[in-house]
């Protein structure tokens, strides 16, 4: 009899166990509080929106109120993504987060190539295309290969006060997101007038 | 098989699947309110999450990142401590005086906001704020500073809130070098001590 009751108290525990260890697994997957799931209906995929901090009904918990926040939502099964901007003036930095919520890649103003968002994101199989390629981007820009098929970036800048709203309401509104197919390198001159008009595009978004 | 047997098998069985999914199921969900320990690390009242990405992101963090909604610090962008007690385990209380002093881990910048149960920042009294930023902070001498935090106003640097309830603080580091020498030296932290509670 004993030892049935703790052999029946030893399954349980393994059980518990068990049923401990789904959970904790399937949370990310089936979660509907996440930033995903909130951010998957407000946001177009490879489009840059600005997230408005103050309004109401903004259910990421806990952003920092002394920033600005930028998100663009991006699909890498056909495409890569690139993101381009302008300087700012205050700090800023960038994640790069896959859909679970995990963070696979971030970086700083200070850690950036020139202190510009210029990235482009791609998957395992594009980023082998890339280097095949050599596009001119890989030159000039941070190359994240990321190993998920969604995601999205957040870029975050600071906004200490309401005198540096504009400045980086500015510095969010000229980052550009797009699909991103790469091309072969162009002789110099013709690489220069493509990064002017990528610039432009970026400014008038 | 006897009946006896039959039933007391069954009995066995539905036994270990109680046991199963409620321990299961509470262990998990206590797992995911522990502000300190499983995934993170602490120092003192402080807690932070320091591997949220690429392949060090342990389960929980992940699963506790997903649970709450919040977007998770990059290492190269800084880290978020939080507290949720004061420094002799008491929850913190909108209701109480406290006073954080202190230094932080070297940082470019840092900011501290006080959050209420469903992680929206706190409502500050009138002409106050309930946030404050690293630039606006002052200090002593020594480049260590006192943040009061308070619902009435409060000289120095004033952290204000209003309403009743627990809040937790969070102290964010952008650009620290903490985040990729992890392992090194305990980051210094401020103290956060209660005064006086008001009803």
């Amino acid at each position: 009899m004993k030892w049935r009751l703790l052999h029946t108290l030893l399954v349980g525990l393994v059980l518990a166990g068990i049923v401990h260890i789904v959970i904790i697994f399937l949370i990310p997957k089936y979660g509907t509080r996440d930033a995903w799931a909130f951010l998957s209906s407000r946001t177009d995929q490879f489009s840059f929106t600005r997230l408005d901090n103050n309004r109401s009904g903004n259910a990421i918990a806990e952003t920092d109120p002394f920033f600005a926040y930028g998100i663009c939502r991006f699909d890498l099964s056909e495409n890569g993504v690139i993101i381009q901007g302008q300087k700012s003036s205050t700090y800023w930095s960038a994640s790069v987060f896959n859909d679970s919520g995990t963070v696979l890649y971030s970086l700083n103003d200070r850690t950036a190539i020139d202190n510009l968002p210029y990235m482009v994101i791609v998957s395992p199989v594009q980023s082998l295309e890339l280097r095949e390629i050599q596009p001119a981007e890989l030159e000039t820009s941070v190359v994240i290969e990321a190993n998920t098929r969604r995601g999205y970036v957040i870029i975050r800048v600071l906004e200490p006060d309401s005198s540096y709203r504009d400045a980086s309401q500015k510095f969010l509104g000229g980052i550009s997101c797009r699909p991103y197919e790469p091309q072969p390198d162009l002789p110099p001159q013709d690489a220069a007038s493509e990064a002017d008009s990528t610039g432009e595009d970026g400014k008038s978004k | 098989m006897d009946p006896a047997n039959f039933t007391r098998q069954i009995s066995g069985t539905l036994v270990a699947l109680a046991i199963g999914l409620g321990l299961g199921g509470v262990s998990a969900w206590y797992a995911l309110q522990q502000s300190h320990g499983l995934g993170g690390i602490s120092v003192g009242e402080w807690a932070a999450w320091p591997f949220t990405g690429g392949k060090d992101a342990d389960p929980y963090t992940v699963a506790k990142v997903a649970r709450n909604g919040t977007i998770p610090l990059g290492a190269t962008e800084g880290l978020a401590f939080e507290a949720r007690v004061d420094n002799q385990g008491r929850d913190l209380d909108l209701a109480c005086d406290y006073s954080v002093s202190g230094v932080t881990p070297p940082s470019k910048l840092w900011t501290i906001v006080a959050y209420g149960r469903g992680g929206e920042p706190v409502t500050p009294s009138p002409a106050g704020t309930s946030s404050l930023y690293s630039g606006d902070v002052l200090r002593f001498p020594d480049g260590s500073f006192r943040i009061n935090v308070s619902r009435r106003p409060r000289a120095e640097n004033w952290l204000a809130i209003s309403g009743s309830g627990t809040f937790h603080l969070v102290l964010r580091v952008y650009d620290t070098p903490i985040t990729s020498t992890t392992g090194l030296a305990r980051p210094q932290m401020p103290v956060i001590i209660r005064g006086e509670c008001h009803e």
